[in-house]
């Protein structure tokens, strides 16, 4: 994906991530983290901020759409999305303390920077599954939708504010706010 | 599953503050332990009694007061193990900053919250203010402190501060056993590498938020409880942690 998103030109000017088969991302694999020494793990994470990083500060605007299931590196993919949307009936959780480790890929970082803190600890520590409105709620998602289609259509919508925007006036606001 | 260790803080003087930074401590080394409660309940007939006794207090007992007050603070939002506010009443200045030090917090609706010190020529100063910074809006936080307002636990509530709102204070019994549940069934060694790595990233750059994470990320996979937890999880049964940061507490 990053070799992908890096080789976006200019006259892109947004990105919308979304997900198949009722999930957005459900995280890590568990049977290739089960294998992981410490050394693998700091190579994982770093490729995974380096694209994390990357769709923060890039030059086009990012949007997550989460249909369904989005769990630990999926919450943290969207965090570094500049919008998220939801349908109502997606579900959230950061499971790493049910599974001994932590996220790796900004979690911690980016969600009290994006959300109530006091609910990001929530998030973390009890591993519990939390809905849509929940994150609404937190000011992590920017809306909430009844189903996919309905999500799609406002996205479409929502996308026209930044036709009229050039890409180094993006990356310039980017910078700005992180 | 371990059981609950309850505090009340009850008053602001020396004494107090000290005995309750030992009490803290006690818990950190305490294996049967999972989870720590706070309360502190009905403020509001100590408000002039604490005016009292800090305008008794000299220059010299005045340091010494804060200093005993940040080093709570300090101990609570570095504790590696999780520690739970639970607020009843009118809860000023000294009290409210030792609450917000905690990780989660659960108030009556009833409560009401601010630092009305300011109206008696003080400032609060254990450390809660450049938390509430990162943690809320900072004009809202200005217009706290420098106006000394009481604040509403539901305006709390909606702005994040507060996890849970309770009709009464007996009422938040259940919700506190569901947790102890929850804390007692969890790595708590990931709890408390997760605690590490939100409490800092409130005060570090998003860059070296993210090296935090990243390396607590990689201390995690250097412990057996992230090997018993995944395997746990394939074969779908209860996992069985071990590691445990009173190992740690209790060789320093």
């Amino acid at each position: 994906m990053y070799q992908l998103l890096t080789s976006i030109g200019d006259a892109i000017k947004v990105v919308c991530f979304y997900g198949t088969k009722g999930s957005f991302a459900v995280g890590a694999d568990l049977k290739t983290l089960q294998k992981f020494t410490a050394t693998d793990a700091k190579y994982f994470s770093i490729k995974g901020n380096n694209l994390f990083k990357y769709i923060e500060r890039a030059d086009f605007i990012s949007i997550a759409e989460i249909d369904g299931y989005c769990m630990g590196g999926g919450i943290d993919f969207a965090a570094s999305c500049d919008f998220r949307f939801a349908t109502t009936g997606s579900f959230f959780s950061h499971p790493g303390s049910n599974l001994g480790f932590i996220t790796g890929f900004g979690g911690t970082a980016r969600l009290p920077r994006t959300s109530n803190v006091g609910f990001i600890r929530e998030l973390f520590y009890t591993g519990n599954t939390f809905t849509s409105a929940d994150l609404k709620k937190s000011n992590f998602l920017y809306e909430i939708y009844d189903n996919y289609d309905l999500m799609d259509e406002k996205v479409r919508d929502f996308i026209k504010y930044f036709a009229n925007l050039n890409n180094s006036t993006i990356r310039e606001i980017k910078l700005q706010l992180t | 599953m371990g059981t609950v260790r309850y505090f009340e803080l009850t008053s602001l003087d020396i004494s107090n503050l000290e005995r309750l930074y030992y009490d803290i401590v006690s818990f950190l080394k305490d294996k049967t332990k999972d989870l720590a409660v706070l309360k502190v309940y009905n403020m509001e007939n100590h408000l002039s009694e604490h005016i009292s006794f800090m305008d008794e207090l000299n220059e010299k007992e005045a340091k010494k007061y804060i200093s005993i007050g940040q080093t709570l603070f300090t101990a609570i939002y570095n504790a590696k193990k999780i520690i739970l506010a639970v607020a009843d009443g009118y809860i000023f200045d000294g009290f409210f900053e030792i609450l917000l030090a905690c990780d989660l917090f659960f108030s009556t609706k009833r409560s009401k919250f601010g630092f009305p010190c300011i109206n008696y020529g003080i400032i609060p100063a254990f450390g809660s203010l450049k938390l509430l910074c990162r943690g809320i809006f900072e004009q809202f936080v200005k217009y706290m402190v420098l106006t000394g307002a009481m604040i509403n636990a539901e305006d709390l509530y909606n702005k994040g501060i507060i996890n849970k709102l309770f009709e009464d204070s007996k009422d938040c019994q259940k919700d506190v056993d569901i947790l102890n549940k929850n804390f007692s069934s969890k790595s708590k060694f990931a709890l408390g590498l997760a605690k590490e790595s939100i409490n800092h990233t409130l005060f570090a750059s998003l860059e070296d938020a993210l090296l935090i994470e990243q390396n607590a990320f990689c201390l995690s996979f250097s412990n057996d409880d992230r090997v018993e937890g995944i395997r746990a999880f394939l074969e779908k049964r209860p996992p069985n942690f071990k590691s445990r940061w009173e190992d740690i507490y209790n060789s320093l």
